[in-house]
């Protein structure tokens, strides 16, 4: 070719070149794949709960964009739930019963015009019933699908999937994606929240070293009489709400603050031990995601709550921040607010000596006293000393129990302790006859907790009144 | 004699990277975590070693035969009926890889961007970019390889860092996987993962430094083990196994796993970009290679005539395969397994031929080296 030189030669070639490349791009860009924005409709998240006859209910939650746009409502559709306000709904929420997820994703086209799309699903929703039978087969056929992807939330919720959808009504925030997305990365400034995608899920399901923890989410009750602690303490363990499973109540926006006018919410606990629904809180946005719920493989086998969600990242070393209060040390019936952080990132070690196994957790963490109700004065360093091991005693008391209880009543390492027994095995073969699923609930697990409080806030002392009226 | 074009040191070190590394965009992370299990990134360790020991006795005969290239030298050790039988194993094992590679490339374009466009379309697209490539022949395909190399080496580094926050080192272990009697058997057997260093025994009548060959291919080799390993070692902690058995295109899952905060996600488009350009590059360094050793079987004074009929068969051969992870286990199982054969057994005995005569020669007062 090199021979066939000259001016015409090279015009023939250019004007060949510049064929080959429009017609690579028509046929790649602009003919079987070309896809207009406004042929789709973009689903946001997808509710997975059981139906009758084995039957499969999704709920489709999709954007409606120019909604989004405008600032219009969140909520509506054929599922119920009514208009969310002034304006345009931004969300279209629809259930269909099937087989599969595909199919009646397939089947949504029937009545949405705008062919459904995947691509920017932010979150998928399983109800407790469902997450209970096995949720695998369900993960499968979503992570297989190109439009999928696994970074999406996974959430489990208590009630059904399509409850949690219809009755989500954010009120801030008004683009369905970013709701979704900003309430699951929630656990990163509290920790209340386990981190949660699909991604995480299929690693820690597949796992021997490790189960999965999902976030758990709920519809706050809000029935007219309110929630009397009568009602909490009926459920079983005391920590369930007493109107759990007994479907929702009017949560309608603007009947909350009329309920908190009327009767506040019971609290008798730490302000963190409560699971999604049953927080002490009235008004807002009925749906919340707090605490976790436990799987053992793909069956969710319990609840934990917020403040178990938080020990959990501890001992797993996740844990980002959050705020702790306890009680002040000094004076009874007063509160102390720290903010809490891992200072290094926790050391876990497994040791196997001829008692079994012996997991040894070593957690640095450092904060900040930011709120303090007593008159002590937090910058003379004893008193921030005591201060300091009421917090850590209270922590590691915390991490005691839930380790306690993952291996009493979940039987399920939640604390990934068993990817650190693969550091005992060198071949694949050996880790799997040391079985660790059944070690872990023998396992003697010690905790190593410091906390340093390097800062007192924004106060030296307390402001203190120039007459005592107490 | 066949003579197209001059190749510089630094294009057919860059060349004979992205040759030997482009196939980490396709299932060959996948690949290595099946035999190698939670040591997968052990394998292409103990591989581009043997293959780098491989190469060596390749350069050994490069050094006794100057100018000339695998083809010729086999043939006048050989003699035409073997030395010709040798060249078929080897434009069998660069053909073969390249077709493969085409259909997996196509296939994840496929999958993953134009789901609605026919494999067909794709894959005659990837062949015309190669055909245009074989075209221009050797030394453009090599500087766009030198020129492009920035791009891998970002896209990789990148990647694999982008990563880490989904990654878990504990997935490293056990650290010996298998058990290090397995490791070491499948990572000498799977040799072939670096035979395409072989691509500079081919090309070597057209190296500028021809001299430097050995210097070129460890290089290579060295360079191409590093990222391959490392990036094995992100793909099987990111998706530990068994997890990892299951991606069929571990670049393109890696990439959609990214997730730094609610502003930096959804950034594998800007990965597939580059791995096409790769994957361009890749199909047309094989291509051409393939080319080059008919040709020069052949004893062809130029290439070009026959490059249609290679695209065409090659287009073809690619959808042998019936599904993709037919393809793929055609890739490693056989390809990948019984390559090595070709590409270093073959030398390694015309090496030894060679100085078997050379030492009957020597007694004899004959000259045997051919020049």
């Amino acid at each position: 070719m090199r021979d066939l030189g000259g001016r015409g030669t090279g015009r023939v070639r250019l004007a060949l070149s510049l064929l080959v490349v429009l017609a690579v791009a028509a046929c790649t860009a602009g003919c079987w794949d070309r896809t207009e924005v406004d042929d789709l409709a973009f689903v946001m998240a997808i509710g997975l709960d059981d139906a009758p006859n084995d039957m499969l209910a999704v709920t489709f939650h999709i954007a409606v964009p120019r909604a989004v746009a405008g600032a219009g409502g969140i909520g509506g559709g054929s599922g119920g739930g009514g208009g969310g306000g002034a304006g345009q709904q931004s969300s279209l929420i629809t259930t269909l019963v099937g087989r599969s997820v595909l199919s009646l994703l397939n089947l949504l086209s029937t009545h949405v015009d705008r062919r459904p799309s995947l691509v920017h699903g932010k979150m998928v929703v399983i109800g407790e019933k469902l997450a209970r039978r096995g949720i695998a087969p369900y993960i499968g056929e979503l992570v297989r699908f190109r439009e999928t992807r696994r970074t999406m939330f996974l959430v489990v919720t208590r009630g059904t999937a399509k409850e949690f959808i219809e009755k989500n009504r954010p009120v801030l925030e008004q683009n369905p994606a970013k709701n979704l997305e900003l309430l699951a990365l929630a656990n990163r400034q509290t920790g209340y929240i386990p981190p949660s995608q699909i991604h995480r899920f299929l690693v820690e399901m597949q796992s021997l070293g490790e189960e999965p923890v999902v976030i758990l989410a709920g519809v706050k009750q809000e029935t007219p009489g309110g929630r009397t602690e009568e009602s909490r303490t009926e459920a079983p363990g005391g920590a369930s709400g007493g109107t759990k499973g007994q479907g929702s109540s009017e949560t309608g926006s603007g009947e909350g603050p009329v309920n908190a006018a009327k009767m506040l919410p019971v609290a008798s606990r730490s302000d963190s031990d409560y699971v999604a629904g049953e927080s002490p809180s009235v008004g807002g946005n009925p749906v919340e995601l707090l605490g976790g719920a436990v799987f053992r493989g793909d069956r969710m086998v319990g609840e934990i709550t917020g403040q178990d969600v938080r020990a959990m990242l501890l001992l797993r070393g996740t844990f980002k921040r959050g705020i702790i209060c306890v009680e002040d040390p000094f004076v009874k019936g007063k509160y102390v607010s720290c903010d809490i952080r891992l200072a290094r990132p926790t050391e876990t070690t497994v040791r196997r000596n001829k008692d079994g196994f012996q997991v040894n957790v070593k957690m640095m963490l450092e904060g900040e006293v930011i709120g303090s109700q007593s008159l002590k004065d937090y910058s003379n360093p004893k008193n921030l000393h005591a201060l300091e091991k009421r917090v850590a005693d209270d922590l590691k008391r915390g991490c005691r129990d839930l380790v306690t209880k993952a291996q009493t009543e979940f039987g399920a390492d939640i604390f990934a302790f068993g990817n650190k027994a693969r550091h005992l095995t060198r071949t694949w073969r050996e880790w799997e006859e040391l079985d660790w699923p059944k070690r872990f609930p023998q396992a003697q697990v010690n905790i190593d907790l410091k906390l340093d409080l390097r800062r007192t806030g924004l106060l030296f002392r307390p402001p203190k009144p120039s007459t005592d009226t107490t | 004699m066949l003579e197209e074009g001059r190749i510089g040191t630094n294009e057919a070190v860059a060349a004979t990277v992205y040759f030997l590394a482009s196939k980490l965009f396709i299932s060959f992370p996948q690949q290595m975590a099946t035999v190698g299990l939670t040591a997968a990134w052990v394998i292409p360790i103990i591989s581009f070693s043997t293959g780098a020991l491989g190469f060596l006795i390749i350069a050994a005969l490069l050094k006794r035969y100057p100018g000339k290239s695998i083809v010729e030298i086999s043939e006048q050790i050989a003699g035409p009926v073997f030395g010709n039988l040798a060249t078929l194993g080897y434009f069998a094992f660069f053909f073969a890889a390249t077709i493969l590679v085409m259909r997996q490339f196509s296939e994840t374009v496929g999958t993953a961007l134009l789901p609605r466009t026919p494999l067909s379309v794709i894959t005659a697209i990837f062949v015309l970019a190669t055909l245009i490539a074989v075209y221009l022949g050797g030394e453009a395909i090599t500087r766009a390889a030198f020129l492009a190399a920035p791009l891998i080496v970002i896209t990789l580094v990148f990647l694999n860092i982008l990563s880490l926050p989904q990654a878990n080192l504990d997935a490293m272990f056990p650290i010996f996987g298998p058990g290090p009697g397995k490791l070491l058997y499948h990572g000498v057997v799977h040799s072939a993962i670096a035979g395409e260093v072989m691509f500079l025994a081919v090309v070597a009548p057209q190296l500028r430094d021809g001299h430097k060959v050995k210097t070129m291919g460890l290089i290579a080799i060295a360079i191409t083990t590093f990222f391959t390993s490392v990036s094995v070692l992100v793909f099987v902690t990111v998706f530990p196994y068994p997890l990892c058995l299951h991606i069929p295109y571990p670049g393109y899952e890696t990439s959609t796993l990214i997730y730094v905060g609610r502003f930096f996600q959804r950034v594998e488009v800007a990965f597939v970009f580059l791995w096409v350009i790769s994957g361009c590059i890749e199909l047309a360094l094989g291509a051409y290679t393939s080319t080059m050793i008919l040709a020069r079987m052949l004893k062809l004074p130029i290439y070009r005539p026959i490059v249609p009929a290679v695209a065409i068969i090659g287009y073809t051969l690619a959808f042998t395969p019936p599904d993709v992870p037919t393809a793929t286990r055609l890739d490693f199982e056989l390809v990948r397994t019984f390559g090595g054969i070709a590409v270093f057994v073959v030398p390694a005995l015309l090496l030894l031929v060679a100085q078997v005569r050379e030492a009957r020669g020597t007694r004899r007062g004959e000259p045997t080296r051919g020049a």
